[in-house]
């Protein structure tokens, strides 16, 4: 077997193909993703820290037992996040509870983004904390939340949002939309919380 | 980072012996979809062909002769089973179609907008062939209960009383003078204005004529007008 810094530079889909072959290189493929979709899956469910550790463990377990079902034209991390995603969701129904409301943490890159393309710079103190976005995002509904969560805070664009979320691309477009101008309605309504 | 997790996932991987599902799975998966799909279409595609062949087969006039308004006609002829087995397995076959790798890329409106039309051009060429004519007949004559779903016109043509009666020639005198049996076994001797004939037809045993007039003591029927 190679050694451990080669396996580190390899693409997903060959670690995918790696992993067919022996399993302990799935190793690879979990340490690669671990950081990425637990955060995603707190920041979906509402901040269920500990169910996030379930759910991450059944995300890939499922990854692995449908390897063979990964196509590879699609990006492997829509294909893992497609799947977080779903078993996030399911997870949600089974306890039959709506995410309860968190303050996820947004880095800095992520603030100045959502303030660039939402074009809310006048709108807000330019003195705006991340959480204060975070509480408006988590105030959403669920399908607003879910695409600015993927496209401002996971960095997707349409495109992986469509796999992700198996929505045409022109749906995600105007979900989007619709979540930002959503977004920008709470962020006036709000103008007290987030000042 | 965390090496417990990676460890923990290899570990339960070993525990349960979990192994990839083998890539035949997925592939007969996908070639499932693909069928139902398939299948789904085309025979939304025969409802659709005997859809149109019900209605453009349909004699719309007859409303006249029935004491009804047209809406009331239109109402009770539309072949609401060919209508409901069009939206569920156009219905069957879009939700399959989103169900196959890439079908959620597409447009909804663009989805059902192509398989309607491509069910449309299948369904006019399966009636273009006969096949519509042919299935609504023989479940006309082997399933009862089809009649009870699907209105059919020999029905409207089966109202002595009211001018209009169909069957099957029995017995010929000459092209105006005839008996016919009508489909609950009683004959009428026929008396036609051969005028009403079209050019060069001629009335043989065993055809089937649609005829309009009026009704005269003793099983006569006096025609005033013949369809084919």
């Amino acid at each position: 077997m190679e050694n451990y810094e080669n396996f580190l530079d390899k693409t997903d889909q060959d670690l995918v193909t790696l992993a067919l072959k022996h399993k302990e290189l799935y190793a690879y493929l979990v340490r690669r993703y671990e950081d990425k979709l637990k955060r995603y899956v707190v920041r979906l469910s509402g901040g269920r820290q500990n169910d996030a550790d379930d759910i991450l463990q059944e995300v890939f377990i499922k990854v692995y037992k449908n390897l063979n079902g990964y196509d590879a034209d699609l990006k492997f991390s829509s294909w893992i996040y497609r799947i977080a995603h779903n078993e996030t969701i399911t997870f949600l129904r089974k306890i039959n509870r709506r995410p309860t409301t968190y303050n996820f943490e947004i880095d800095a890159v992520s603030v100045k983004t959502i303030k660039e393309d939402l074009n809310i710079e006048k709108e807000i103190d330019k003195k705006m904390l991340a959480d204060s976005i975070s509480k408006i995002i988590e105030k959403l509904g669920q399908k607003h939340k879910e695409v600015l969560l993927l496209r401002y805070m996971e960095d997707k664009d349409y495109r992986e949002i469509s796999d992700i979320l198996r929505k045409p691309p022109g749906t995600v477009a105007t979900l989007l939309r619709r979540a930002k101008d959503e977004f920008k309605k709470e962020i006036l309504n709000n103008k007290h919380i987030i000042s | 980072m965390s090496e417990e997790t990676e460890k923990k996932i290899i570990e339960l991987i070993e525990e349960k012996k979990i192994t990839p599902s083998p890539r035949g799975y997925f592939i007969a998966k996908n070639y499932f979809f693909w069928s139902v799909f398939s299948v789904s279409l085309v025979v939304g595609a025969a409802s659709l062909g005997i859809i149109i062949f019900l209605l453009s087969d349909h004699d719309w006039y007859l409303y006249k002769y029935l004491n009804m308004s047209p809406f009331t006609y239109i109402l009770i002829s539309l072949p609401y089973l060919w209508i409901v087995s069009l939206i569920l397995f156009l219905f069957i076959s879009y939700h399959y179609f989103r169900t196959t790798k890439k079908g959620y890329r597409y447009d909804s409106y663009a989805v059902l907008g192509s398989m309607l039309s491509f069910a449309l051009i299948l369904g006019t060429i399966f009636c273009w062939a006969g096949m519509c004519e042919e299935i609504h007949g023989t479940l006309s004559k082997k399933v009862s209960l089809y009649n009870v779903f699907v209105f059919d016109k020999n029905d409207s043509w089966s109202n002595p009383e009211r001018g209009l009666l169909t069957g099957k020639v029995v017995n010929v005198a000459d092209n105006s003078t005839f008996t016919i049996e009508d489909s609950k076994g009683n004959r009428w001797d026929v008396k036609l204005d051969s005028a009403s004939l079209p050019n060069g037809v001629v009335v043989s045993k065993g055809q089937t004529v649609r005829l309009i007039g009026k009704t005269k003591e003793g099983n006569i029927f006096l025609a005033n007008m013949s369809r084919p």
